[in-house]
């Protein structure tokens, strides 16, 4: 599914992702732990291909095939999603129509067929009763005076309506409640497919109980300093990173 | 100290009759960027060759950008109106003389063409202001929304050739009337224009005024317009929506004087969209001289290529007009690193109870959003034309009238 080999991103002269190499199988979730400037979201722009992102080394393969020269919205036709840590608001953007030009941008690329403005807004409608977004939100502006946790909420609806290959979620726990919390678990569980893979990027345990990883990896300085099972993000939750920062140096 | 005036200025000064304003403009040339209500706009150092009269207009009718459903439609071709078909001309007869046209084009519209425009006698005008008082002279068309009629009017400019010529329109809009007007600006070739349109809202009348100057590459445009709001009666205040849409020629300037006698409401937007060389200058100098007197405006530009913007705001808060309120925004876009924006706001208050307040921004694309979209799978030409669309669509949501709003989504469209 996602092969990340040798990835190396220098930023501002900082090397901030070092050798990095990860390998999501298709149908597992990952997870991505590590301490604070350790290169997480790094990873997540870098592969979904953020101008100034660009690897100095290394390669980023989907399905054996390399994504470095694609544009990012070729990535998305792909397949390749992220749900932002923070998504910006788009002041003056009404919200389907956006999502309905990227859905249908996407579609074209993959030589589909355009989903029509009555089957779009039914399943647009769908997809917001399950995260719990409210109609009259959905009027406004994207993400537009939306709180911290409507705009991840938002993150998840595209996620379930975009119907990715390959999900990056940067952590979405942040500032969600415990409803919220299950709410994600419920469409990462839904989405999970024996063609579908996930990477999360979580600070913290706690979503980890909603969303089961099949594994667990441990970035520090730029790569990954350690994997396991699930039951490495109990240990990291009681020790800690300090253990790996020495690791990584 | 007098300046030597170049080829063009003497040609263009020569057929105005004499008077205060054409003895300044011989003294002081044309407005220059030392000037400093031009100092962006350097009229005089656009225009330095020689230019005879505009001559009749020749190119086939272009499509009217912008339809008003049931308007009356003056056409104005290099300058001279052309006159209504199919309404019986009238003649204007004064001290035994025939001295123009009048046309009754419905109840309540009645519009007038004088075969001269004031005469001689005109006050000098500060330094800048010239351009407005030297379209002064040319032959006069006066439009009369009579009182408690309303009444839709297109006025369509149309211009070619390399030549140059004025026009001056008085629009009156009678006590309780209504009247919506859209101006439009539609250019080929190269001429240099001097457009007024001098508006009077009379007691309890309303104006939904939208100007259209399509892009003229190669042209001068100087577009004046003097507007004065009469005071609030019956309870009911003068209210005056304006909007308008520049998308850029060689020189373009659009500048409104307006003025708030008393108690009324107005909304002074704009909109400029720029590319290449092309250059724009939207100019409001708004006096407030009675109590509560109400003006918001929003200003909005994009540029790319090696455009210039220019926005200069003021507002004029008199003695005794107390209780104004007047709020002024300018927001400027730059898609290019060789645009160029040029903004100066400026407040002048002679009374202490007023809320007066503006606001001026410059950037790029904001590019989290632009990222945003990309990774959703939206091109990047399109996301930014989404971006930019959403940018302007401030303006435009504004508009009251939807069939207008859409017609000009249209046209900054294609834009």
């Amino acid at each position: 599914m996602l092969n990340i080999e040798n990835l190396t991103v220098t930023l501002g002269g900082n090397r901030i992702l070092d050798g990095l190499n990860l390998e999501v199988p298709a149908g597992e979730v990952h997870a991505i732990m590590g301490p604070n400037g350790a290169g997480k979201s790094t990873l997540s722009y870098t592969v979904a291909g953020r101008e100034d992102y660009a690897p100095t080394e290394g390669d980023i393969l989907l399905n054996g095939e390399s994504i470095l020269e694609m544009d990012p919205n070729e990535r998305a036709a792909n397949g390749v999603f992220l749900s932002f840590q923070q998504p910006p608001a788009i002041p003056g953007v009404a919200t389907m129509n956006f999502l309905r030009t990227a859905l249908n941008a996407q579609r074209k690329v993959r030589g589909e067929e355009e989903m029509s403005s009555a089957e779009f807004l039914k399943v647009f409608r769908a997809h917001a009763k399950t995260v719990g977004l409210s109609p009259e939100k959905l009027k406004r502006p994207f993400n537009d005076g939306f709180s911290g946790g409507e705009k991840k909420r938002m993150e998840m609806l595209q996620m379930a309506l975009f119907e990715p290959r390959f999900c990056i979620m940067d952590e979405t726990d942040s500032g969600l409640d415990i409803d919220a919390l299950r709410m994600v678990g419920d469409v990462v569980n839904s989405l999970r497919a024996p063609d579908r893979g996930f990477l999360v990027i979580t600070h913290y345990q706690r979503l980890l109980d909603y969303v089961k990883p099949d594994r667990i990896h441990v970035l520090a300085g730029g790569r990954v300093v350690h994997s396991g099972g699930p039951e490495l993000a109990q240990e990291l939750e009681e020790s800690g990173y300090e253990q790996f920062s020495s690791e990584a140096a | 100290m007098s300046v030597t005036l170049t080829p063009f200025e003497e040609r263009l000064f020569a057929d105005l009759p004499e008077s205060a304003v054409t003895a300044a403009l011989r003294e002081r040339g044309l407005p220059s960027r030392r000037t400093e209500s031009w100092k962006w706009s350097d009229l005089r150092g656009a225009e330095r060759q020689e230019r005879a009269p505009s001559g009749d207009y020749r190119s086939a009718d272009p499509e009217a950008p912008l339809a008003l459903e049931g308007a009356f439609i003056l056409t104005v071709k290099n300058g001279r109106a052309v006159p209504p078909a199919g309404v019986e001309p009238k003649p204007i007869v004064s001290d035994g003389a025939k001295i123009g046209t009048t046309y009754v084009i419905d109840d309540g519209l009645v519009v007038s063409f004088y075969q001269q425009g004031r005469e001689g006698e005109g006050e000098d005008q500060a330094p800048g202001l010239e351009l407005a008082a030297m379209a002064e002279f040319a032959p006069l068309v006066s439009i009369s929304i009579l009182p408690g009629f309303a009444h839709r009017v297109t006025i369509r400019r149309l211009s070619d050739g390399d030549g140059q010529h004025s026009d001056n329109l008085f629009v009156t809009v009678g006590a309780g009337s209504e009247a919506t007007l859209v101006e439009t600006h539609e250019v080929t070739g190269a001429p240099f224009i001097n457009s007024r349109t001098e508006i009077e809202l009379d007691q309890r009348s309303t104006c939904e005024r939208t100007i259209v100057q399509k892009e003229a590459s190669d042209a001068v445009i100087v577009h004046s317009s003097v507007i004065r709001l009469d005071d609030k009666a019956d309870d009911q205040a003068v209210s005056l929506g304006q909007t308008t849409i520049a998308l850029g020629a060689k020189l373009a300037r659009h500048e409104t004087q307006l003025t708030h006698l008393g108690e009324s409401e107005a909304r002074l937007d704009a909109l400029y969209r720029l590319d290449d060389d092309r250059h724009t200058d939207i100019t409001t100098h708004v006096t407030f001289s009675g109590e509560d007197g109400q003006t918001d405006q929003l200003i909005k530009g994009i540029g790319d290529g090696r455009s210039r913007g220019v926005f200069q705001g003021k507002f004029l808060v008199e003695r005794g007009a107390q209780k104004t309120d007047a709020q002024m925004a300018h927001h400027a876009l730059l898609l290019s690193k060789g645009a160029q924006i040029n903004a100066k706001p400026e407040l002048e208050i002679y009374a202490d109870d007023v809320e007066c307040a503006h606001g001026n921004t410059a950037g790029a694309l904001d590019p989290e959003a632009l990222f945003y979209m990309r990774q959703r799978g939206v091109p990047e030409d399109q996301a930014r034309a989404l971006l930019i669309e959403a940018f302007s669509g401030e303006v435009l949501q504004r508009i009251p009238d939807e069939t207008i709003r859409a017609q000009l989504e249209e046209i900054l469209r294609r834009a």
